[in-house]
């Protein structure tokens, strides 16, 4: 993986990377993926991919209200990065 | 030594923490107050004979499972000073079943790792050799374990994470069948292979815990089959699949062997040949990088954890505050990114996903045969602190438990002897035969 490839993904996976870090993950990402394509020897054909685990089923619920305890309210709060008049405030999004 | 009532035997262990943690550094925050005070309520439910099923039973949680108003680190930077707001289901259930909650314990930054080492908050020590890791992620949860300090341990399994940190630390670990315990509180690593599994020395704790915690809960919607769950159920054949014995420690292949050896005079025991085995670390790594990276979007320093500054652009917001994470997990979100970009996702992603299938399509055909299969737990002994650098090395560990979270299926591991280098033994269960599994003997 060149050096422009790993840039290109660690803007995708918001992530900042130094020039370092950029050279050593394009080498090791390399050597991984050398490994990890042993994947593509297994025969595959006639085999569905699948996300999951069991054959679930969706189970539906009534779209009940259910009012959290001020109690709860507070600690979420309290774990708010910034806040601004009990309102979580976010960074710019517009310019 | 005989213990007249719970609180005694809180102050004990909590005596013993004092002494001897300061060393191991199993814990992350240990509830010394909560944890005495709980005590005295559970005495008083067994005075009155009120008592839960698991009253006096001391248990640690690894710092992914949510414990209401405690510190929920996943052992990380980002998290560090992050509080859970609600309890995870199988605290609530622990709660009720009166078992008493001693403390949270260290793990690998967000369950990457397989000996504790990539956790960013300390480093815990194996307490049978000071010198060696306790094996990952849940490090704490096994170190926890083997030093005395709980009765029981909940730690999360995704590939291993349970299993491992038991076999290092002498001890039973188990992972449940997916689907059988509710994850509603545990931070996601890869939310197809995550499951909470128990460490404990002894077998009827690990039971009797697993009773406690597992069944249906409306909160994760892949507990929907866990009233499946058989309660009996006999044993007859194990399968030992030859592939789990290719590139094993001699000395732990020895103890195994003569482990089957033994079993062969109750049971009937055949060869059996799993191909796909060959090919556990790849898909594994591939198929958790992908929700790993999907699962850790949700740290963008804005809700809660590292704070993103305000003043940043949106995206450089974010960006600046994922700089936070370790080298493991930059390397492992740039994997799962990059493969499952639309242009290299067939290659990659889709062709992992097949892969398990196909490994699931041989676990189904073969345990239609058998009733378990039999195999080490791990592929060497506990390593020294930095002995292995190498990432591929230390995913090469993990080729023996992988497959159990691959196909869903559940996993025993037993030790085999006091010493570590004589390793431990594992069996994998059908799905839902968890309690014919930890019947077994």
């Amino acid at each position: 993986m060149d050096i422009e490839e790993v840039k290109k993904i660690s803007d995708v996976a918001r992530i900042k990377l130094n020039d370092q870090e950029v050279q050593s993950l394009s080498n090791e990402l390399d050597k991984l993926l050398n490994y990890f394509k042993k994947v593509q020897e297994i025969d595959t054909s006639n085999i569905k991919d699948s996300n999951y685990m069991h054959d679930l089923k969706n189970e539906l619920r009534e779209d009940v209200v259910v009012i959290s305890e001020d109690e709860t309210k507070e600690r979420i709060r309290k774990e708010f990065t910034k806040e601004n008049e009990n309102l979580l405030l976010a960074p710019k999004s517009l310019k | 030594m005989s213990i007249d009532s719970v609180e005694e035997k809180i102050h004990q262990k909590l005596d013993l923490i004092k002494k001897k943690d300061h060393e191991i550094n199993a814990f992350i925050e240990v509830y010394e107050q909560d944890a005495v005070n709980q005590a005295r309520e559970v005495d008083k439910r067994i005075k009155e004979g009120k008592a839960g099923p698991l009253a006096g039973i001391i248990v640690g949680i690894k710092n992914n499972i949510a414990i209401k108003g405690k510190l929920l680190t996943c052992g990380s930077e980002i998290l560090k000073t992050h509080h859970a707001t609600y309890d995870a289901t199988v605290v609530k259930k622990l709660k009720e079943a009166d078992a008493i909650i001693i403390g949270s314990l260290n793990m690998d930054e967000f369950a990457c790792g397989s000996d504790g080492t990539y956790s960013r908050i300390k480093i815990t020590k194996n307490p049978l050799d000071l010198e060696r890791v306790p094996g990952g992620s849940s490090a704490g949860s096994g170190a926890a374990v083997a030093a005395g300090f709980c009765d029981a341990t909940l730690g999360s399994d995704t590939g291993g994470s349970v299993r491992c940190p038991a076999a290092f630390c002498n001890s039973y670990g188990f992972k449940p069948t997916y689907g059988a315990v509710s994850r509603y509180g545990l931070s996601d690593m890869a939310m197809s292979l995550d499951q909470i599994g128990i460490i404990s020395k002894d077998k009827e704790i690990v039971k009797k815990v697993f009773s406690v915690i597992s069944g249906k809960d409306e909160k994760d919607q892949t507990t929907q089959l866990a009233e499946n769950l058989k309660k009996e159920g006999e044993i007859k054949r194990i399968g030992i699949p030859v592939e789990f014995f290719e590139s094993i420690d001699g000395r732990i292949e020895k103890a195994v062997r003569s482990r089957i050896k033994e079993l062969e005079s109750n049971f009937e025991v055949e060869e059996v040949s799993i191909p796909t085995l060959k090919y556990t670390v790849p898909i594994y790594q591939l198929v958790m990088a992908a929700e790993l990276s999907s699962a850790l979007q949700r740290y963008d320093g804005l809700r809660y954890g590292l704070a993103a500054d305000r003043n940043d652009e949106l995206y450089s917001a974010f960006a600046n505050v994922r700089e936070h994470f370790g080298n493991e997990i930059k390397r492992r979100i740039m994997i799962g990114t990059y493969i499952t970009m639309k242009e290299f996702k067939d290659a990659w992603y889709t062709q992992a996903l097949k892969a398990r299938e196909r490994m699931k399509i041989e676990f189904k055909e073969v345990m239609g045969k058998v009733d378990i299969v039999a195999g080490p737990a791990m592929p060497m002994p506990p390593w020294k602190f930095n002995e292995i650098s190498d990432p591929l090395q230390l995913y090469a560990a993990d080729t023996l438990t992988i497959a159990a979270n691959l196909t869903g299926l559940p996993a025993l591991v037993e030790p085999l002897s006091d010493s570590i280098f004589d390793g431990a033994i594992q069996f994998y269960g059908r799905h839902f035969d968890d309690f014919i599994l930890l019947s077994f003997d």
